[in-house]
Formats: structure tokens, sequence, C-alpha cells
């Protein structure tokens, strides 16, 4: 039996490193479910150390260590940036006899790594972020059966993380709720680099409801959502804030990149044929606002919502770009 | 929960565990979940037997995994329910 995913992508470091993102687990406190796991894998396999790591873009970050101080190394230190490679377990008997990492400061130095078993930790997508492993001071082989062992709990740690991530996405569109957006917006405002924030509101959705009824509602909602998640780029999230109101994050894009994605999807929904109501006819008005180094998430927001009273008051079904770096909340207290 | 390590009593105590926390109304995405959940913790079972590990231990460990488990979905089906629109 194995629940190993057909599609492994090795090669595709940017989409790995979304998929990681998107779990929004990094930095996060330690929690009871994933340290349990590391216990129970220091008892069963008799070893001093075992860890739950993801690989992030330039260091290893534990979110659950047994044995072992701190909560990060360098990537290029890394043995399980070596695990994320293969679907399979990585198995080492001795470090110092193995070219990769007999000069590896973890095995030169404290905490005198000797051997090392890990399983990766694979994204129902196919990407390794991360893995559980098993390491001892002193060499030693780890059989066959130990290495399906430790790749069945490796699949029980990436469980628990979609089960955290099920609680992020909405459940009629499949869009991120507001709480996992405002938390990418928070995240995305850190950064040191431009993005885009988008706020969608379907014109005149009230009375599509009044006229064809809710079921009406959820279905152009769920079509909408469709069109959203196709255009969405794998670095990029869309969500929904509530009711009618969708939101794109687009880390990385410049105004007109932002445009782009906005007149696409603007014209896509504007294109949407729904199968049950042939008459009827939704489209959409969008703001956009680009992420300023002196805002916080609230200004940010504050500056796309504006954006998209703009639109709506310029005749709606139509794409505004914030002109603006003051938020109207600001711009009202001066 | 001797015999929780048998399959047929596993997937009832995941069953039981699933209801305890998420009541009757079982959304999709976590039913499957859980059922890819219990179909994973038998694995670990089954894994955990041919490396020879004690019975005692994968009794213990299965305990601890399921527990663990149920206590994720309660906090899981809160916040849903706290984000519905």
């Amino acid at each position: 039996m194995t629940s190993r995913p057909i599609k492994f992508r090795p090669d595709d470091e940017f989409g790995r490193q979304c998929a990681l993102d998107r779990l929004h687990v990094l930095d996060t406190p330690r929690e009871p479910e994933f340290e349990k796991i590391t216990r129970l894998v220091t008892t069963i396999f008799d070893v001093p150390i075992a860890a739950v790591t993801l690989i992030d873009r330039d260091r290893q970050w534990f979110k659950s260590v047994q044995g072992l101080d701190g909560t990060e190394t360098k990537r290029e230190i890394a043995f399980c940036d070596h695990t994320i490679r293969k679907t399979q377990c990585m198995n080492i008997a001795d470090a110092t006899l193995d070219p990769r990492f007999a000069d590896n400061p973890m095995v030169t130095g404290e905490p005198y790594i000797r051997s090392y078993l890990g399983a990766p930790i694979i994204t129902a997508d196919g990407y390794a972020i991360g893995a559980l492993c098993a390491i001892d001071y002193k060499p030693r082989s780890f059989s066959p059966e130990q290495e399906r062992m430790l790749v069945s709990f490796a699949d029980l740690v990436m469980n628990e993380l979609e089960l955290r991530q099920v609680a992020s996405v909405d459940a009629l569109t499949g869009l991120s709720t507001r709480r996992a957006l405002v938390q990418e917006i928070e995240a995305v405002m850190g950064q040191q680099r431009d993005a885009a924030l988008l706020f969608l509101d379907l014109d005149h959705f009230k009375a599509i409801n009044d006229r064809f009824g809710h079921a009406a509602g959820d279905a152009v909602l769920q079509d909408v959502a469709g069109v959203l998640l196709d255009n969405c780029p794998d670095i990029a999230t869309a969500g929904r804030l509530g009711g009618e109101e969708l939101a794109m994050i687009l880390p990385g894009y410049d105004e007109d990149a932002a445009q782009e994605v906005a007149e696409t999807v603007r014209r896509s929904i504007a294109a949407l044929a729904l199968v049950d109501y042939p008459d009827l006819v939704v489209t959409t008005s969008v703001g956009i606002a680009m992420r300023h180094a002196s805002h916080d998430g609230h200004a940010w927001m504050e500056m796309a919502d504006a954006a998209l009273y703009e639109a709506k008051r310029h005749g709606r079904n139509c794409v505004r770009l914030s002109q603006s770096v003051t938020p109207p909340t600001m711009a009202v207290q001066r | 929960m001797t015999e929780i390590v048998e399959t047929e009593t596993l997937e009832k105590t995941m069953k039981a565990v699933a209801e305890r926390a998420l009541g009757e109304a079982v959304p999709p995405t976590l039913q499957t979940l859980t059922e890819r959940h219990l179909e994973k913790v038998l694995n670990l079972v089954e894994t955990m037997r041919a490396a020879g590990v004690d019975e005692s231990i994968v009794r213990h460990s299965i305990r601890e995994i399921i527990e663990s488990y149920e206590q994720e979905l309660v906090k899981v089906v809160a916040q849903m329910a706290e984000d519905r629109p």
C-alpha cells in the first residue's frame, strides 16, 4: 500500500516554494500534533534526534524537533534538502563516509550527525516541502522496513498540514477565507518587493439573488471563483472576503501586470455562461492597490477598497487602479 | 481501545472521532481528509508491524495519533464555523 503521489515534481523549485507558502506554516508555534509524531519517531527508531523540517528558500525550519536546540539551520547544510529530491527515503549509514556530507559542519561539529534517515513530506500535488527525519550520533543501518515506516509517518505529517489548510478554504467557493487572505496580505506586506491587491465586487449581486434565488447566487459565486482560480498564478492567492466580495493578492506584480490580470478576470467573468441560468449576465468591478512600504495590511486593503469604489462609481464592470498612496482614513485624519 | 489496531476497529474508531468532532453533517472536504487519514494510519500500523515494532508500542502510537487528530478536527471545525461568511 502506498499513498505517495503519482506526479512528483522535484525540479520545480518555484512551485515547491509556492506550495510551502500556501500552507502558512512557516514560523508558526510548536504544536502538540507534530511534537507527538517526532517523539514517537525517537522512541520507535531509538534515535536521539527527530524532526519535522520544512525547506524554505534559504533555510530549513523545524516545525517540531526533538534532541536539537534552535528552530532553523541554513539550507545549504541541511540533510533534508537532499531528501526532498526523491519520493523515497534518504538513508545514510555513516555520514563521515558519504562525500556529500563528510565535510558538513553538522557532521564535523555539533551535533556530530553520523546516521540519518529522512522521508520527504509531499503535498497532494507532488511537491516535497520538507522531511521527517531520524538522526543518530553513531553509525547505523536503517532497514527497508524502517524506511517504509518513516514514509508512513511522513504521510501523516502531510495529512495534519492539509487538515489545517481546510480551515482556510471557503466551503462554497474553494477560495481562501477572509482570515487566510488577511494573513497572506500581512505576509506579503512584509516582503520587500512589488505586489498588487485586487478587490472585486460582483455588480448587482443582490438583484441576482432576488430575481433568480439564492441557489443561482451560489452558482454564480462558484463559477466566478473558478475564473479567479483559473487566472490565479501559483504565487498568488485568491479569496472571498465575504458575500460577493472577492480578492486576489499578486506578489511580485507591478501595476501593468496587475492590471492585465484584473482585465482578464473582468472579461472572463462578463463572458460567463451559467448552464442553469442562461439569461443571467454577471459582471464585476475591480479595484487595484499597489503595495507601499509605509503601509500596513489594513491600509493596503483600504486603498484597494477605495479603488473598487471608484470602479463602481464609474459605471461598474471596469477596473480602477488606486492613484493615491494615502489610505482614505489617513487622508480624513489630516 | 486495546484492540484499536485491528482494521475494523480502527475504522469504527475513526468514524466515531469524526462524528464527535464534526457532528452528522460532515463537510465533504473533511470527510475525504478523514478517510485518507484512516488509510494512512492503517498503512502505519502495517509498516510498524512489518518493522517488528512491539504491539504495545503500536497501540500506544495509534492512540496518540488518533487523539491528536480528533483535537485538531475540533479546532478546524470551530474555525470554519467562525469564518463562515
